[in-house]
């Protein structure tokens, strides 16, 4: 995996309510997208300054994966992100 | 198209900038623009909002409205400084609410939001497009929270609590609206069903105009659409505020507090408050008693207030009976029990609390 951070644009808004998972509203586009438990997981950690080899040992130490599931399913979330400009490389 | 001003919606202004320029401005109403869902706002920054509810501050203030696309709603919220709601007021309707509302106004630097048409509005699309477990329903929580963080804008600095009272067809969505709050304490207000249909049919509300929105109206009664045109009045109301008051009831937790219409007093009023975390002070607590004892739907605070239950329950038709009988009156009694149970309950707790002090 690629050693670099990613992190939110700034006019993209994340919430999630109590057991309701997690809506992220880009507010350039005005699309909206829900993400599910895992990536909350992944979305919080980009917040936070994590990068994505800290995600996937925050994902390893919740849900009972290996290293390359975790991995795997943590890069293709990040490339839809990307690809919808959510996140950005810095 | 509405008669509002669409200007900001159309100007080549960035929406940070546009935000920028509704700080202490105040979502007015969700309405439909160019068909597509937006909302309206006024500059109300230097307005209190003293009159019982809030489309009375609005018609009163009289000022120039704008309409924005909905998502300015996330943008402001970005950008505002607002405060966290103190407690939330839900109701069965005509059972005391606005005077609870007007208790709370009486606190220094409280602002209080009563039945602003945004907020029910927005609530409300969590029954017409029935969004359960979806996006989109989680998009509609995310704009009622940024409504509220909006009309709780701070303005002058001294603002210390913020009390929102919700129109009573929304009691129905109390669930999803502690999910946003799951700390938030909240006040429910009930009435003898009896007492509550006579006051609605001799001066309808808007929620029971049920041709108007009849999949909300059937929504709100639990039938189908093609079902509503058999229902009376009288039935439907039975119904609603049947289901309010199951509603509130199945939310119970120790973040609850239940108050009955015929227990209503200036004690009460005060008790409920500190239930809220708030502790009045000398002057507020005068101010309470004084409101106590006017009308609390007169703008002008003259009218003194005289209870009507014996006439409404006098004024009650049969039929009035039977309905809320069938509809209402069981939950109603299972409120009642709850509430002097919680009574019951504080005394033992007062009463332990005073023996740990001597």
């Amino acid at each position: 995996m690629v050693l670099s951070k990613l992190a939110p644009y700034k006019d993209i808004i994340y919430t999630d309510f109590q057991g309701n998972g997690g809506i992220l509203v880009d507010l350039n586009t005005k699309q909206y997208y829900q993400l599910n438990e895992t990536g909350s997981l992944v979305w919080r950690g980009l917040e936070n300054g994590n990068t994505l080899e800290d995600i996937v040992s925050q994902m390893r130490a919740i849900y009972e994966v290996t290293e390359e599931h975790a991995e795997a399913s943590v890069q293709k979330l990040v490339s839809h992100l990307e690809s919808r400009r959510l996140i950005q490389r810095t | 198209m509405s008669q509002a001003n669409s200007l900001l919606r159309m100007s080549n202004l960035r929406r940070v900038e546009i935000a920028e320029r509704l700080k202490f401005w105040f979502p007015i109403d969700a309405v439909i623009d160019d068909g597509r869902p937006a909302i309206e706002w006024m500059d109300l920054r230097d307005v209190n909002f003293n009159e019982p509810f809030f489309d009375e501050t609005v018609t009163k203030a009289a000022r120039e409205r704008v309409i924005t696309d909905l998502d300015m709603l996330l943008q402001l919220e970005k950008i505002s400084d607002s405060l966290k709601p103190s407690a939330f007021i839900f109701h069965c309707s005509r059972c005391g609410s606005t005077l609870m509302a007007n208790a709370f106004r009486a606190l220094q630097g409280s602002i209080v939001m009563v039945e602003a048409p945004v907020l029910d509005k927005i609530a409300s699309r969590f029954i017409t497009d029935e969004p359960t477990n979806s996006t989109k329903e989680l998009l509609y929580m995310l704009l009622l929270r940024s409504a509220v963080a909006a009309l709780g804008q701070r303005r002058s600095g001294a603002e210390q609590h913020y009390i929102v009272k919700f129109g009573c067809t929304t009691t129905l969505q109390i669930n999803r609206i502690r999910c946003i709050w799951p700390d938030v304490p909240f006040v429910f207000l009930y009435r003898n069903p009896v007492e509550v249909i006579v006051s609605n049919l001799s001066s309808k509300p808007q929620w029971m105009e049920f041709h108007s929105n009849p999949a909300a109206a059937a929504a709100i009664v639990g039938v189908e659409v093609a079902g509503l045109e058999r229902l009376t009045a009288a039935e439907f109301c039975a119904r609603g505020i049947g289901r309010f008051m199951n509603e509130a009831n199945a939310s119970d937790d120790e973040r609850s507090r239940f108050v009955d219409y015929e227990e209503l007093s200036s004690d009460k009023l005060i008790d409920t408050i500190r239930f809220c975390g708030i502790e009045p002070s000398p002057e507020e607590i005068d101010a309470i008693r004084g409101i106590s004892r006017l009308y609390s739907k007169d703008p002008s605070r003259r009218r003194t207030f005289n209870a009507d239950n014996e006439s409404k329950k006098a004024a009650a038709s049969e039929y009035v009976l039977e309905v809320a009988e069938k509809w209402a009156a069981p939950v109603y009694e299972q409120l009642k029990i709850k509430t002097e149970k919680g009574f019951q309950k504080e005394r033992l707790v007062n009463g332990v609390i005073k023996t740990r002090a001597l």
